[in-house]
């Protein structure tokens, strides 16, 4: 049995670890292009106007703006996916299309509220959650099934067709289990049960934050639990890894027999499981640290970027509005001066 | 950068055209491997891609593992999505029915193996394949096994999520299909292999029921009909009503059915037909029988498996 491939081997060999994971830089980085991509379709728009436009006029969004607004709208992804009542799978993967599509498109590029409509339609499909376009549609305002299929093939290239996203979920109702057999003569299974259902809920901020793309669901999930309850699972962690009662180090020496010597085995042993302790709580923190600095803009502050990815998007609506104040000056437009009446 | 995708292959002759694809054979220009390119027509559907393609592409970008088929590449073209995949000539249907091929044990133990370690993947990966059949193990000119078709594999379902019974080619469909389970497990696909195991012994499709109702039948009249004592809980199942009852087939029956089997292969056969999905064997167990472990001969290697004698 020496040749079997690895649970984290096969981890490696996944999309998400090979396409979309990424250290810290990469990620920076790839978000620096991206955002000079979309400042320079920005440019190319304005140049097509320069004679009507000043090319400064136009103010364009910030890498900072770009993530809040993204959040943002994943958030909205959430909302509307429990309006469908739709599962939980469903509702993470789209929130993971979206944020992969704005690691190669810019929100200059296409506006997120569009974006956001078919990864959900999209990821529903991809969870075996199907629901027909008409539907979907009809249940979402200003939107027709075209509006919201004509983005689909752009999303599956984005994503490189790449689909199956691993969530922390599964692994999160693993340690749940564990937790109840590994502490079952310390705790009560309901206060565990409240542990796992808050760590759950939490599951959902760390799909907005970065840790996604530098820690693997497991760890996830543990950093969850950990942020919900320290001591608790700091306890877990120690019972698993630390073999300070002396019947632990006799079990693994049996198991281990044949593959070490037996005299200098518990030292090394011992030395083992503490540093891998402490590497698993260390990443485990980290991880933490990401999932509680993901954005979480105010509806305030998403309404003020989008005004901006608006003009981005479409540099004339500076000359509409333009042509709108024009018309409010001579008073011919009859909105403008039932708001004005309306006002006084 | 060099070709751009559509310029990396080449497409020679149309060999099919099913309700979402078309496939055609061609080359990798660069370096003149034969591929097989699917090509999904994307505009035609009304609710955007097929789920069957969607599926398809999901799990075979994940899938590395040489008895399954490989997806070389995705691109599209003129708004069309293609899968670019291994070009594989034969499959096990064509083989089990061609006359002049005789079969020996080791043969059959052979495509046996190589199925078991390609699902054993598929189920490492959570992916279950949910069709698996004779049709869907295309062969390698170097007669390796590949599963393919993944339009209908899934996820293991989270544990309180509904699953459609509506799966697997009738003849290949476990018990628990047939009485419209709607939770059940990677034990799908293992009785599915256990009738291509007796299929591959047999060289006639084991248990072939004319409709949904007649499978249920033809299942257990061969098999027994399961009941409470071997399969608790199972009259609770939506289509577990108004069954004969049959008895479970003795040893000596079975040996009178499959005259050329071993022990060990009855056992293997019998551990993948458990009427009870509990009992089931997985691939581990499967794989680790005497079948292939203790008892001769070894399996033919795959180069040295018979071939079509008939080219299309």
């Amino acid at each position: 049995m020496s040749q079997r491939v690895t649970f984290d081997e096969l981890y490696r060999r996944s999309t998400q670890y090979r396409k979309w994971s990424f250290t810290k830089e990469e990620l920076l980085n790839k978000r620096i292009q991206i955002n000079s991509k979309g400042c320079a379709k920005v440019d190319e728009r304005l140049n097509q106007l320069k004679d009507q436009i000043e090319p400064n006029s136009i103010e364009k969004v910030t890498i900072d703006e770009e993530l809040k607004l993204i959040s943002f709208h994943s958030r909205r992804i959430g909302m509307l996916a429990k309006h469908f009542n739709m599962p939980s799978q469903v509702r993470a993967t789209a929130i993971s299309f979206l944020r992969k599509f704005y690691l190669v498109n810019s929100v200059m590029e296409y506006h997120p509220k569009l974006v956001l409509l078919t990864c959900l339609f999209l990821a529903a499909k991809s969870e075996n959650y199907f629901i027909s376009i008409n539907s979907f549609s009809k249940r979402i305002p200003k939107t027709t099934p075209e509006s919201i299929l004509s983005l689909e093939f752009e999303i599956l290239q984005s994503l490189e067709f790449t689909l199956l996203t691993h969530h922390p979920f599964r692994p999160l109702y693993g340690f749940f289990f564990d937790l109840q057999d590994v502490l079952k003569d310390e705790m009560k299974p309901n206060e565990l049960g409240k542990i796992y259902d808050d760590a759950r809920k939490l599951i959902d901020e760390a799909l907005i934050s970065d840790a996604v793309y530098h820690f693997t669901p497991p760890q996830i999930a543990l950093a969850c639990l950990k942020e919900i309850n320290n001591d608790i699972i700091l306890k877990y962690l120690s019972k698993k890894f630390k073999p300070n009662k002396l019947d632990t180090v006799k079990e693994k020496d049996e198991e281990d027999d044949d593959e070490q010597n037996e005299t200098i085995k518990p030292t090394i042993e011992n030395e083992l499981t503490q540093s891998m302790y402490e590497k698993i709580v260390a990443t485990v923190e980290e991880c933490q640290k990401f999932i509680r600095n993901g954005e979480n803009p105010t509806k305030e502050q998403a309404t003020e970027i989008d005004r901006k990815v608006q003009y981005c998007l479409n540099p004339s609506l500076i000359l509409k509005r333009k042509r709108e104040n024009t018309t409010d000056i001579n008073g011919d437009s009859n909105g403008i001066k039932k708001q004005k009446t309306d006002s006084i | 950068m060099g070709l751009s995708a559509i310029n990396k292959y080449s497409k020679a002759k149309k060999v099919g055209e099913g309700t979402y694809a078309v496939v055609f054979l061609g080359k990798q220009v660069q370096t003149g491997r034969d591929i097989a390119i699917k090509e999904i027509k994307t505009g035609q559907f009304k609710d955007g891609l097929d789920m069957s393609a969607i599926r398809e592409v999901k799990y075979l970008q994940e899938l590395m593992h040489i008895n399954v088929i490989e997806l070389v590449d995705v691109f599209s073209a003129e708004g069309n999505l293609n899968l670019v995949l291994e070009f594989l000539p034969a499959d096990l249907e064509m083989i089990i029915k061609d006359r002049e091929i005789l079969f020996s044990p080791a043969d059959v133990k052979s495509w046996l193996l190589m199925t078991l370690r390609g699902v054993h993947h598929c189920h490492r990966n959570f992916i279950l394949h949910r069709d698996l059949k004779p049709n869907n193990l295309l062969l390698a000119p170097d007669g390796q096994l590949k599963i393919a078709d993944f339009g209908l594999a899934r996820s293991l379902g989270a544990p309180n999520e509904d699953l459609t019974s509506n799966v697997v080619t009738r003849w290949y469909r476990a018990p628990e299909l047939l009485f419209g389970a709607k939770h059940y497990t990677e034990a799908v696909d293992l009785w599915a292999i256990g009738i291509i195991f007796a299929e591959l012994m047999l060289r006639v499709p084991y248990l072939p029921g004319s409709d949904d109702l007649n499978q249920i039948d033809v299942t257990f009249q061969a098999l027994g009909t399961p009941t409470e004592d071997n399969w608790p809980n199972v009259s609770s199942l939506p289509g577990y009503n108004d069954l004969k009852i049959y008895p479970e087939p003795s040893r000596q029956e079975l040996r009178k059915r499959f005259i050329a089997a071993t022990e060990s292969a009855l056992d293997l056969m019998s551990g993948l037909l458990q009427l009870n999905p509990a009992k089931r064997w997985d691939t581990e167990q499967a794989l680790l029988s005497n079948y292939f472990g203790k008892e001769l001969p070894v399996p033919t290697k795959p180069e040295n498996l018979p071939k079509l004698t008939k080219k299309e």
